[in-house]
């Protein structure tokens, strides 16, 4: 997938699990706070990245609000983990 | 062969007939039903105790007889439920969840919540389900942690127990109530209907081997004591260890098995975990009569000391994990309530419901514990009137019935 598809596909996951259109998503930094994430919107949307992607996020207390904190932030995060490893 | 819908009995102090609890047909809102496909996904959750999970056999058994092909895997909270469970040979796999590491993750900060409750999906390997089926109940103190624990296993849809607390969260529900409008076992069998799984057989069942069988005779073949003299009534004067108010003293134990003894004759076995052995010493400690008494250790398994249970005639216990065991394998029980709320628990013995008793005080202030929406204060109030003044006179007026009536009248003896 490219960046911009990933990032689309956020948009859609951010905005199924807010029950919000699509548009009102913003595409600058500060989502958590703009949308107002609570502990069960970020856990759903961590738990439909991780379905969507197919792939198992490494995401801690100390990463998991920089990570969505934008639609490019957690688009590289994924492209991060979907990019195998060199050796 | 159908079993027909039993009710339990309820006796107060004082004897007074109660209303019965209604255990009428399942009910489903509107009738919306889930029907899966024969091959769907499912992943249970229940976060309970040994009795929890005993009362949802029926509902489980349902379920599987139902989807025979599907994958259905269980979350449960410990490991001692995960050993239990596996010998029902119904899921594919069981996880273990431990309550308290979620219980400080949901509804906590942002931050912290989420990424601790990803570790569900880890237990879970990852698997995606069509379907998430919660048996337990969300009330208002406990929502967001049930949801979280739904939401983490990535489920595409939910089932569930729907008091109102999370509107539009689950895509079928069954309507709750609350805690004592109807028993928990019929809750859970509610579930099961929802999911198109008819719960035939309501019987609460622990699936007891050939070597469980042995086992426990042998245990009671040391038992001294003459068999041939009178019922061997069983005893658990504990509880879970989270619920020390839910204990009736051990001088009424005493009590009342030395007036058993008195016009019945038998023997008596004190059983319990490990942890549970000094107030099983204080029971045996506050006898006045000669009446055989054996403790067991509390080292036995699950399965083994349900064979036990099977081969006692009376059983008397607190509101706990080995009281629902008892009923399981159909001997006769008294349970014995304070704080905790019997129409929510009472002894479930549908195919034999005469052999159930729950035995409590009448009084204003009780139960205090799981009533309405609310889980209440487990370790109640300081005086404790509904068990301390509990007499023994309650609960010998119950054991009485059941042990005046003769083995083949209530069906044979925990047949």
């Amino acid at each position: 997938m490219t960046h911009s598809e990933i990032r689309d596909k956020m948009r859609e996951i951010i905005a199924s699990v807010l029950d919000t259109p699509a548009d009102d998503v913003p595409d600058t930094p500060g989502l958590p706070y703009q949308l107002f994430f609570d502990s069960l919107s970020v856990l759903e949307i961590l738990v439909s990245m991780e379905s969507e992607f197919q792939t198992t996020l490494d995401v801690g207390e100390e990463n998991v609000l920089e990570i969505l904190d934008s639609l490019d932030s957690a688009a590289n995060y994924v492209e991060q983990r979907l990019t195998p490893t060199a050796g | 062969m159908r079993i027909v819908r039993g009710e339990p009995q309820l006796e107060n102090a004082g004897g007074d007939p109660l209303p019965k609890v209604n255990l009428g047909p399942s009910h489903v809102p509107n009738g919306a039903k889930m029907a899966l496909r024969e091959d769907a996904s499912i992943i249970l959750i229940k976060q309970g105790g040994l009795g929890d999970y005993i009362l949802m056999t029926p509902a489980l058994r349902a379920l599987r007889a139902r989807y025979p092909r599907a994958l259905i895997d269980i979350l449960v909270s410990g490991d001692r439920a995960k050993e239990f469970l596996q010998h029902y040979r119904i899921f594919d796999e069981i996880a273990v969840m431990p309550k308290e590491l979620l219980k400080s993750s949901a509804g906590g900060a942002v931050r912290q919540g989420p990424t601790r409750l990803l570790a569900v999906r880890r237990r879970l390997h990852g698997k995606r389900y069509d379907v998430a089926v919660s048996f337990d109940h969300f009330i208002p103190e406990d929502a967001s942690f049930f949801s979280a624990l739904m939401i983490a296993t990535g489920a595409r849809q939910r089932v569930g127990l729907d008091c109102g607390t999370t509107e539009g969260f689950f895509d079928v529900s069954v309507p709750d109530c609350g805690f004592g409008v109807r028993h928990e076992a019929e809750y859970q069998m509610a579930v099961a209907e929802v999911l198109d799984a008819p719960v035939i057989d309501l019987q609460p069942s622990v699936p007891i081997d050939e070597e469980a069988r042995d086992l426990a005779r042998t245990r009671i073949a040391t038992f001294v004591g003459d068999a041939s003299e009178g019922p061997l009534i069983a005893m658990h004067p504990g509880c879970f260890h989270a619920y020390p108010a839910r204990r009736w003293p051990p001088e009424q134990f005493a009590a009342t098995a030395d007036r058993l003894h008195a016009r019945f004759g038998g023997r008596l076995l004190l059983l319990g975990g490990p942890e549970e052995l000094e107030v099983r010493k204080k029971v045996r400690d506050a006898l006045h009569s000669d009446i055989p008494c054996q403790i067991l250790c509390g080292e036995d398994s699950l399965l083994v000391t349900g064979a036990i249970l099977k081969e006692c005639d009376l059983f008397i216990g607190n509101d706990s994990g080995l009281m629902h065991l008892a009923a399981a394998v159909m001997t006769p029980t008294i349970g014995i309530f304070g704080l905790s709320n019997p129409r929510a628990w009472s002894p479930f013995i549908p195919a034999a419901p005469a052999r159930a008793r729950a035995v409590y005080r009448d009084l204003a202030c009780r139960p205090c514990n799981y009533v309405g929406l609310h889980s209440g204060d487990q370790l109640g109030c300081q005086t404790r009137d509904c068990l301390i003044g509990l007499d023994v006179e309650s609960v010998l007026a119950a054991a009485h019935e059941l042990l005046s009536v003769p083995k083949g009248d209530v069906g044979g003896k925990n047949s």
